[in-house]
């Protein structure tokens, strides 16, 4: 039998996501801070690849980056929630790392290398308890909201 | 340099790449191994190490290494497993030289083997179930097509110079008896087939293959003895992601800087390079590579091979039997198989796909998590 939908958005990687505190607040990408050299990454590590400073720091990351580079997926990957036609990015934070993500709301003919984005979210399955697991993405910055 | 031995390239050999459903993982490597020891001239109790090269598709996952060479005989050497994905049988060469220029073995043989799925490659290995393969990151083409769409915006190269790279590799390959793919390809039919990923169509996507490369290495008093015409394996460098401003190793890792100390330890430059091979997985492989390998400046890689400097004719021949495009890329064999075209370039042994009076050849040869440059000469 089908577990009911708890409505309940978590992250599918919450090394990698974390959800807003509060109604109407945005999720932010989780990365690791150096409290030696200020260097900051993506995603969780213990040591800095920069300074070699052991025990990087839990932070939040620049919700907002443009397109260093992308392509356009036309075959489907096994195990990818993504469907084709579908963009995938690596995004250069405005505070430094890198990320790879997947760009969502955003026409296909539109991408290209600088495009100014920000980091949403996007639908990566269900969970065994019936909550709606996200995973980071990105999209088109759209300047008029801000 | 003092206490250091020379390293010749003795013998090499190949199976044929492409699908054959019928042989198994240990058909495929005793037929190139048995190939590479009678192009030596030499039996296999002569060899003193063994390495095989293999990233592992389908078959045994442990101890292939010692199953495979076990095909040839017993006399009790010591067996090495080196796995760099499509790297490994250069990287496996690597050591293989090291153990020979040290002084710890005079001999030693190399086996690169692969049997591999139908498909599209997939980062990590196919049914990969990590977060990034669920986010539909987990796409090996998409790593070529990013390098490839940043030199587009950075340089303006453009789709069709990535394409002319495949029309090329699928015309040499037609002289490779070796060869998975001998038959020729127009510019039009690479652009017009399936697009994979952005600018990447089908035609411009290695195959998955079976295969197998041996070669066989002595030092050079052992040579000698067997030949008056050496090949040697001059030089050789490896390297894994630089981690620099922020990225961390996007790609393979740092090509030029593993070039320029293979080229310092040759004692020689770009510019004495008769006959190269690159590890064109994916069209953008080439062009990349020879700005990367100081052939051309940053940014001339695609009109330079879109004007033919790349041809066997051309100023820098590349991938001068198919390449992977092409010949087909059963991972672990590749890198011995591109050790095996330049020996049979240098030796003027390639037919009607010889450069004329090629003197010194260059291997570069790149899998997730590392990259080889081997600088060969007569
Ligand atoms: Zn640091």
């Amino acid at each position: 039998m089908a577990v009911a939908d708890t409505g309940r958005r978590v992250p599918l990687n919450p090394d990698m996501v974390e959800m807003p505190a509060s109604a109407g607040g945005l999720p932010r990408l989780v990365g690791s801070c150096c409290p030696a050299c200020g260097a900051r990454f993506a995603a969780r590590r213990a040591i800095c690849l920069q300074c070699a400073y052991r025990g990087l720091e839990r932070c939040t990351l620049s919700p907002t980056g443009t397109v260093w580079t992308f392509t356009v997926v036309r075959q489907q990957p096994p195990g990818s929630v993504p469907q084709v036609p579908y963009a995938i990015a690596q995004v250069q934070l405005d505070d430094g790392p890198i990320v790879a993500a997947p760009l969502v709301d955003t026409a296909i003919e539109v991408v290209r290398v600088g495009l100014p984005v920000e980091m949403t979210l996007c639908d990566a399955g269900r969970d065994a308890d019936g909550n709606t697991l996200v995973a980071h993405a990105f999209r088109a910055r759209q300047e008029e909201k801000r | 340099m003092t206490g250091e031995r020379d390293v010749v390239v003795l013998g090499v050999g190949l199976h044929p790449f492409g699908r054959f459903p019928d042989r198994s993982l240990d058909d495929l490597a005793r037929h190139a191994a048995v190939a590479a020891l009678d192009d030596a001239g030499i039996t296999f109790r002569e060899i003193e190490a063994g390495f095989v090269g293999r990233v592992g598709g389908t078959g045994p996952p442990v101890g292939v290494g010692t199953r495979i060479f076990s095909e040839l005989g017993q006399h009790g050497i010591p067996i090495t497993n080196i796995e760099l994905a499509c790297g490994s049988s250069s990287r496996a060469l690597m050591h293989a030289a090291d153990m020979i220029r040290a002084g710890s073995a005079e001999t030693a043989m190399v086996i690169g083997v692969e049997k591999m799925e139908r498909g599209m490659l997939q980062v990590g290995g196919a049914g990969a179930t990590s977060y990034a393969s669920v986010m539909g990151l987990n796409v090996m083409p998409a790593a070529y097509a990013m390098r490839a769409q940043r030199h587009m915006a950075e340089y303006g190269t453009k789709p069709e110079h990535f394409a002319q790279v495949s029309v090329k590799a699928h015309r040499n390959a037609m002289h490779n008896p070796y060869a998975q793919y001998r038959v020729a390809i127009t510019l039009e039919e690479v652009l017009g087939s399936r697009m994979v990923c952005d600018p990447l169509t089908l035609y411009q996507c290695c195959p998955t293959s079976d295969g197998a490369s041996a070669v066989v290495l002595a030092s050079e008093t052992w040579a000698r003895r067997r030949t008056a015409s050496p090949v040697w394996l001059a030089a050789w460098a490896g390297g894994s992601p630089v981690y620099e401003n922020g990225h961390e190793g996007l790609g393979e890792g740092p090509t030029g800087a593993v070039a320029r100390r293979a080229y310092a330890r040759a004692g020689i430059g770009p510019e004495d390079i008769d006959v190269t091979q690159v590890h064109d997985a994916f069209t953008p492989g080439e062009i990349l590579t020879i700005e990367e390998l100081g052939y051309v400046k940053p940014g001339d890689g695609g009109p330079f091979v879109f004007g033919g400097g790349t041809e066997i004719t051309g100023k820098y021949p590349v991938n001068t039997d198919g390449g992977l495009l092409s010949r087909g890329h059963p991972m672990g064999a590749t890198g011995g198989a591109m050790v095996t075209e330049v020996v049979r370039q240098l030796r003027g042994q390639a037919g009607a796909r010889q450069v004329e009076g090629a003197r010194a050849g260059l291997v570069q040869n790149a899998g997730i998590g590392g990259v080889n440059v081997l600088v060969l000469s007569a």
